[in-house]
């Protein structure tokens, strides 16, 4: 790993959560507001995501299982938002019915 | 009032008092980075940047112990058990702590002898308060221990979160005895002392704050029990499953075998994932509140701590945990800024949370909410978000240069010294270090404007009755 690649390298790392971040936060926006600029928003934050996670399997120097890893998280960070989002809802609609 | 919240609110008083040196003797750390002759011969940088890093880890503590003694009766609707033992013990603590930081600021260090670590520092990086200082902690954590586990029994009643509590009260008293051994071999040595420093901050402190913070939502937001206890359990459950073992990330370099770069980085990975849950947690709540609380910094600095607990543990921290980076980033200017933004994210906003809600319940709604506040969540925020990002800069360039193309040689760190890009990052962290420091005092004078505003708005009350 060169320097300008270690560099990059965390670089991406760090964009790749940022934009996991992104996306769960405007999908749970776009769920309060329903509003479509903020769930299209979420989508775009998704792509980038993957595209990041392209970018860190196809052009880094990562070992192999880290890549590997980067590219199972990628699919489970579609997964958090929304499964935590019908989690919370299905706990406040069942205490609401208590 | 319960007389265990009258010790709470003097905890979390105590804790802002210590917020405050903290606050100062880092703004005084970072100005030997800028002129390394800074107080030569005088007060030197390292015990400066103990009293640093010492006094966040007992702003911190002082701020969990008054959090809970300020829910604890609330929650078993009762006095606390041993309470007046914990009354003595509060003032013992303080008494303790100002000793210690006295000795650290005048005596500073000693010669290598046992007396040095009984009377002056016991030479461990956070946890450097003299051994006698060291029982006295493990005494207030046992006692503190005592109060919850013995209330709840007397009480013979016990709820979802104060049975995770009580089950993290284990970990948290008994991990604190790793900071006495004296182990000769540096590796082994650092082997049990990351036991100490990481289990406590990535395991049973994220714990006890997801305790303090359940307690916090309930009387915040009405938030139903039911609906907290299940989400804590859930929350817990993966901060330990990927907090435990990413532990790894911190023996890479110590001289343990490889595997730990398999352990350390796989778990490291997985660990922003609940940190995203809390999130959307967060969101979830925001959203059927509408953004809207009748506490309002308190609901503020909670939401700060779910944002900032992700972006300063989960960003920042992937950034630098898989092993092939982590070669080049550990122990730069880069791991700082990760720690300063964790720390603050995850636990700093929730005790200042805590801090307003506390006042609430003791002085009433009507003085909270003035423009002091939103100063103090603005300064210490953009100062925080500054300084971070300063280091952040200095952190990468000394990971480039001085460790990748330098080869982390003596040359190469002194010549990193006066690269441009470190330099500013260094006057710019000093600048938004001044800017947070701002920011503290504006908490202080709100906390201090809160009881004059409350007094007026009784008086106009009386007035408007009579």
């Amino acid at each position: 790993m060169t320097p300008a690649q270690m560099l990059a390298t965390a670089l991406l790392l760090g964009a790749f959560v940022t934009a996991a971040g992104a996306y769960g936060l405007l999908y749970c926006a776009a769920q309060v507001s329903d509003h479509k600029m903020l769930r299209a928003g979420g989508h775009l934050s998704y792509m980038g995501l993957c595209l990041i996670a392209f970018a860190l399997v196809a052009f880094t120097p990562l070992h192999f299982g880290w890549k590997v890893l980067v590219a199972v998280s990628c699919a489970i960070y579609l997964m958090i938002p929304p499964v935590t989002w019908r989690y919370l809802a299905r706990l406040h609609r069942e205490e609401r019915i208590r | 009032m319960y007389r265990s919240q009258r010790l709470g609110l003097k905890y979390l008083t105590a804790s802002t008092v210590m917020f405050g040196a903290m606050v100062v003797f880092g703004v005084l750390s970072s100005i030997y980075y800028i002129w390394p002759g800074f107080l030569l011969n005088v007060f030197n940088f390292n015990s400066a940047k103990i009293v640093h890093i010492d006094g966040l880890v007992i702003w911190l503590l002082m701020g969990f112990l008054g959090a809970v003694y300020w829910f604890l009766p609330q929650e078993l609707e009762r006095e606390v058990e041993g309470i007046a033992l914990a009354e003595i013990l509060f003032w013992v603590f303080c008494a303790a702590v100002a000793v210690v930081v006295v000795v650290f600021v005048f005596v500073q260090y000693g010669s290598a002898t046992e007396a040095s670590m009984w009377f002056i520092n016991q030479g461990r990086k956070y946890v450097e308060a003299p051994r006698w200082a060291a029982l006295g902690i493990v005494a207030v954590m046992g006692v503190f221990a005592y109060n919850v586990i013995g209330t709840a029994f007397k009480s013979r009643k016990s709820t979802g979160i104060l049975t995770v509590l009580m089950f993290d009260l284990i970990p948290l008293v008994v991990l604190y005895l790793d900071a006495f051994p004296e182990i000769r071999n540096m590796s082994e040595d650092l082997f049990w002392w990351w036991w100490l420093v990481h289990l406590w901050v990535e395991a049973t402190w994220e714990v006890l704050i997801g305790c303090i913070m359940a307690w916090t939502l309930i009387h915040l937001v009405g938030a139903s029990r039911r609906v907290v206890e299940s989400w804590l359990y859930v929350e817990v459950a993966l901060v330990l499953g990927t907090g435990i073992l990413g532990l790894g990330h911190h023996y890479f370099w110590i001289g343990t075998p490889r595997y730990w770069f398999a352990i350390g980085g796989f778990f490291s990975a997985l660990e922003p994932l609940p940190l995203l849950g809390m999130v959307v947690h967060a969101v979830y709540d925001a959203g059927s509140h509408h953004l809207r609380a009748a506490n309002r910094p308190a609901f503020y600095w909670t939401l700060a701590e779910a944002f900032g607990n992700f972006i300063g543990g989960g960003v920042w921290g992937f950034m630098m945990t898989l092993p092939q980076i982590n070669l080049y980033s550990h122990g730069t200017q880069w791991t700082a800024s990760h720690g300063h933004f964790a720390f603050w994210g995850a636990y700093g906003c929730g005790v200042i949370a805590v801090l307003y809600l506390a006042l609430e319940k003791s002085r009433g709604y009507e003085g909270l909410d003035g423009r002091a506040w939103k100063w103090s969540f603005a300064l210490l925020n953009i100062g925080m978000l500054g300084m971070v990002g300063a280091l952040l800069v200095a952190g990468m360039d000394q990971a480039f240069y001085e460790r990748a193309i330098g080869g982390s040689t003596w040359g190469a760190f002194l010549a990193m010294e006066g690269r441009p890009w470190f330099v500013e990052g260094m006057w710019a962290r000093f600048a938004f270090g001044l800017l947070f420091a701002c920011g503290y005092a504006m908490l202080v004078y709100d906390l201090l404007a809160t009881r004059r505003r409350e007094v007026a708005v009784s008086d106009s009350m009386a007035a408007a009755g009579s």
